[in-house]
């Protein structure tokens, strides 16, 4: 008889995925930021 | 900086294309392994996580090389950037087998000589961010970094190695005369492996944009305040 391991395998596969889409949202969310920040740091240089 | 090159959208396009592939494979093409059950089919994204995680740091190691030799900081933004993608992956691959380990070893954890190794690697890649946070000079930064990036690339073959050289629990699944899969079961890996590799280089050209942004930010800034 095969054993009842699907979830491990569920909890495996959310842990990989789900790791993976939190590296990505951590990327754009980082990019989104830098570009706010040097978007007011060219503002303030043509300011002065 | 410029918006996404379109190459990358196509990378980007391509990886979830592939991750979806990967997933029907894994779930509607590989059999079910008999003695372990559904668990098994943790392996093709573990290992191929892990995968991941060596290639960074590989990567990390040439870029390093590369700074020392020509002194550019390109190569600093992308040994950065290849470490921290090889970290992200390597703690993916270490919970992902701990989950699997828990079933079939009826353990979370064990000090086996892979699990011990690998838990190495994986912090002497975050003493590598420890060490970079620690000087303020960029230029010395990026020479001690990337030094380090070199040296600490030996835990990888180290940790590749270490269920071949030492007596261990942790499978071996490919040696160097045969894999211990069935013929479906290896195309399914190959193609994990595969899927995942074309992520790395989607998500490593994202990290080293980011990179490059971050610099062109920290520029600017100092601009301002001198």
């Amino acid at each position: 008889m095969v054993p009842q391991t699907g979830n491990y395998m569920i909890a495996g596969y959310v842990v990989i995925l789900g790791g993976m889409a939190l590296y990505v949202v951590s990327l754009v969310v980082r990019f989104r930021s830098r570009l706010r920040e040097l978007a007011a740091l060219e503002e303030e240089t043509a300011r002065e | 900086m410029k918006s996404t090159p379109t190459a990358l959208k196509v990378l980007d396009a391509l990886s979830v294309l592939l991750l979806v592939a990967a997933l029907g494979l894994v779930f509607g093409y590989a059999p079910t392994e008999r003695t372990m059950g559904l668990v098994q089919k943790v392996f093709y994204f573990h290992v191929s996580a892990n995968w991941v995680g060596m290639l960074g740091f590989l990567v990390a190691a040439v870029a390093g090389g590369l700074y020392l030799a020509k002194g550019s900081p390109k190569w600093d933004v992308v040994e950065v950037a290849a470490v921290e993608i090889g970290l992200a992956f390597s703690l993916i691959g270490i919970v992902s087998g701990s989950i699997w380990a828990r079933p079939i070893w009826n353990t979370w954890w064990t000090w086996d000589p892979r699990l011990v190794t690998v838990t190495v690697m994986e912090l002497i890649y975050i003493a590598y961010f420890m060490l970079r946070s620690g000087i303020e000079d960029p230029d010395r930064r990026a020479r001690y970094a990337a030094v380090y990036a070199i040296v600490g690339f030996l835990s990888v073959p180290l940790t590749f190695l270490s269920i071949r050289m030492y007596r261990s629990i942790h499978p071996v699944v490919i040696t160097s005369t045969k894999a211990e899969l069935s013929p479906r079961m290896f195309q399914t890996f190959m193609f994990s492996l595969f899927t995942f590799t074309v992520v790395f280089a989607a998500l490593l050209w994202h990290r080293v944009r980011l990179g490059q942004l971050t610099a062109q930010v920290e520029r600017l800034r100092l601009k301002l305040t001198d």
